[in-house]
């Protein structure tokens, strides 16, 4: 069932001069954990803002459990919010903050004191419950801001960065918490990131915006996979995607990418739509490949391209080899042991079947005909 | 040949000890790396050493000379600084000679050196631009080239590529290394990173609340952590801290977590009880040097366990375990699926395992 809608959205400010967001049209169903993504500036707080119902939308019609939500204000929506900037009370304790939500509404206190009990336990703040919140760390706020929020029944949380003030290992470790919470209480949770790791790791699906426009929607591993396009392509992954700007060339019923003098052989798949996108031998595509699916030929019966060693980073638990090929730099993460001196030279090979290619004009990605998934 | 000396070194602040005890060498065309969190103590450090902060107690020698009580510009070293500042209305080009020229080189000298550093960090086609016409990581390779360009007994960088976003950082990283092995400065750089720590650095220094944890060729921090804060830093997802007992039964031995039994062979408990007079410690092991099997395999050495949450992260699965209330996190390759709740055994080898003392987590070996 479809939990959230959003159909043709747009948020204008300062009377229409800035356009936030155009024309964003989203869904998500119950129980799934929907991230939106973006670069600083890319909407996503503006989207947020707008579903919470502290922003007004200019354009469009936000539906929740099958309603319209546009005109009713941030407390009628059943929505629960943890955000970046929703300061916790200085003067309550942790567990008097979680208890805030409950306390307005009437509760008894015994209950007020089971309910707390029980959510303190899933995020792990038992043993905080009696401190102030100056007496904790940034992790333990934000577990008291996320407690506040899944506090009581809600038909959609929204998270705005919850993980933006911790610490590397602190964000690892509250980012498998909100997973299992979010799966084991089947919440319907919508969480906005810059982080595209946080998206990766934690969605079920990822709204990907870029200057108020959404890019892609799609699970991690069709973001990550099948890009749509070359922001999604080069905003998602670390190390981050190759792109090699090439000539198309046709030679007799074959396509092939030249670089420098090497070719690199389309798949079979791509015929129909390079055939369409050729135009002559002076066609330019743009190759996409990550660095994790080039490999270091062991064959000489390997179609591999040559290349000279510009730098290589051992970095314990892998090795990222930059090769110089003419003028490009591609970037290629091996396992660890290897080692490499610089100005050697190697032979690499792109895994065919993850080559993306794109159309250099207008950034979208060429398909195969054999869909890829 | 030493170009930095750093002899017991403290610098008190009021109460507070911000540096205890530091010391350290820098050899000629060292990359010198002092990695650790944030109130570590690495900006003191350098600040110390570029004579910015007075030390409290100790000795610092340049090129084998005592410098403590030289002034900054008296000691013949250059600084980059995490945030940095360029001057807007000057070109490129001036801004990089601005140190040559405070210093009244020749131009025709001052235009070869700019030629020459602009050439290496890729910036000659910026030259005249202006700095509100260049992109972020240009700007910071403007910035090392207006560094790089004086001469210098020893750089000094603090965190100089660190608020870069992630892909500029990937790039400058690599640049930066190939720079280094072309040119093999003298450098002293800080960074809170580990990558850049292990890519960069030729020996690295860890530094927490003050205090040198270990200082190793990058190889010996990522393979022989001297303890656990050091596992801990080192390694994304970091490295594994599992605190137990070690048990035999019935002729078999274990690493008991809670009511969770890890087994281990004959020889390495016994290796172990002969290095220390207790039975409680800590096992360190990376989330890649443990493998994932479905169901219980044959001898595998931790066995039903089940899935806590597992994440796909680009290429891999992280996958995170409950050993009573320790998680673990294995690294195993996207392709191998799982989800919560899937009942499954996890396999290492011994050899792979790091040992540390329970109490104050050094490494027993």
């Amino acid at each position: 069932m479809e939990k959230l809608e959003l159909k043709s959205v747009y948020k204008d400010y300062v009377q229409g001069s800035v356009k936030a967001v155009i024309d964003l049209s989203l869904s998500q169903k119950e129980g799934e954990l929907l991230a939106i993504l973006g670069p600083s500036g890319c909407g996503k707080s503006s989207t947020l803002r707008m579903i919470a119902g502290l922003e007004v939308i200019t354009k469009g019609e936000i539906y929740l459990d099958g309603e319209v939500i546009n005109w009713l204000s941030a407390k009628e929506r059943n929505i629960a919010l943890a955000f970046e900037t929703y300061a916790l009370y200085p003067h309550l304790t942790l567990f008097e903050n979680i208890a805030f939500p409950l306390r307005i509404r009437g509760l008894k206190d015994q209950e007020v004191r089971k309910e707390v009990k029980r959510i303190a336990e899933m995020v792990d703040l038992t043993p905080a419950l009696d401190k102030f919140p100056s007496e904790v760390s940034g992790g333990h706020q934000q577990r008291t801001s996320l407690a506040r929020a899944l506090i009581r029944p809600a038909s959609l949380y929204l998270l705005d960065e919850p993980l933006s003030h911790l610490d590397a290992q602190q964000r690892t470790e509250f980012r498998v918490q909100i997973k299992r919470i979010q799966k084991t209480q089947n919440l319907t949770m919508l969480f906005v990131t810059h982080d595209q790791l946080e998206a990766l790791a934690l969605a079920d699906k990822i709204a990907i915006l870029n200057l108020g426009v959404l890019q892609q929607i799609g699970t991690p591993e069709e973001v990550y996979e099948y890009p749509e396009n070359l922001f999604v392509a080069d905003f998602v992954g670390e190390p981050p995607m190759n792109f090699i700007k090439v000539f198309l060339v046709k030679e007799e019923e074959d396509y092939v990418a030249k670089l420098y003098n090497q070719k690199v052989k389309i798949p079979e798949s791509y015929k129909d739509s390079i055939g369409r996108f050729y135009k002559g031998n002076s066609t330019e595509i743009i190759l996409g490949i990550r660095p994790i699916y080039i490999y270091i030929s062991e064959s000489a019966k390997d179609q591999f391209i040559s290349g000279e060693v510009y730098v290589f980073e051992d970095i314990g638990e892998s090795g990222i080899l930059t090769v110089q090929i003419g003028n490009a730099l591609v970037k290629i993460e091996l396992s660890p042991g290897y080692s490499f001196q610089l100005g050697e030279k190697v032979n690499i090979v792109f895994d065919l079947g993850k080559i993306l290619i794109f159309d250099p004009t207008t950034g979208e990605r060429i398909k195969p005909k054999i869909p890829q998934f | 040949m030493e170009v930095l000396r750093l002899e017991n070194v403290y610098k008190n602040y009021g109460e507070v000890e911000a540096i205890k005890d530091l010391s350290f060498s820098c050899e000629e065309g060292e990359l010198f790396i002092v990695l650790g969190p944030s109130g570590a103590g690495k900006t003191t450090t350098l600040k110390m050493i570029s004579g910015l902060e007075e030390i409290t107690k100790g000795k610092i020698f340049i090129k084998k000379k005592l410098v403590n009580t030289l002034e900054p510009k008296d000691r013949n070293i250059s600084m980059v600084f995490e945030d940095y500042a360029l001057y807007p209305h000057l070109t490129v080009y001036k801004n990089i000679s601005s140190p040559l020229e405070a210093i009244y080189l020749p131009k025709d000298e001052i235009d070869k050196k700019i030629k020459e550093i602009a050439h290496l960090l890729q910036i000659e086609e910026l030259l005249s631009r202006l700095p509100s016409m260049i992109s972020g990581g240009q700007k910071q390779r403007t910035v090392l080239a207006r560094s790089l360009v004086k001469e210098a007994d020893e750089y000094l960088m603090d965190e100089p590529i660190a608020h870069l976003d992630a892909k500029l950082r990937y790039q400058m990283r690599g640049e930066f290394k190939r720079l280094q092995e072309i040119r093999k400065m003298n450098i002293l750089y800080v960074t809170h990173d580990f990558r850049e720590a292990l890519s960069l650095g030729d020996k690295v220094l860890i530094l927490n609340k003050g205090v040198t944890q270990q200082i190793g060729t990058p190889q010996e921090i990522f393979n022989k952590p001297a303890n656990t804060f050091v596992a801990n830093l080192v390694g994304d997802p970091p490295t594994n801290l599992i605190e137990g007992v070690l048990k035999a039964k019935d002729g078999q031995y274990f690493f008991q977590v809670g009511s969770v039994s890890i087994s281990l062979s004959q020889s390495l408990v016994d290796k172990l009880l002969s290095k220390i007079n207790q039975e409680k410690l800590i096992i360190g092991i990376r989330p890649f040097d443990l493998y994932c099997y479905l169901d219980n395999k044959d001898n595998a050495k931790i066995l039903n366990t089940e899935v806590y949450v597992s994440e796909i992260v680009g290429h891999y699965n992280i996958i995170s375990i409950k050993l009573d209330d320790t998680i673990v996190k294995i690294r195993e390759d996207k392709s191998f699926k799982v989800s919560m709740g899937d009942k499954i055994s996890i396999d290492f080898k011994e050899d792979k395992l790091d040992f540390f003392d329970a109490v104050l987590g050094n490494r027993i070996f």
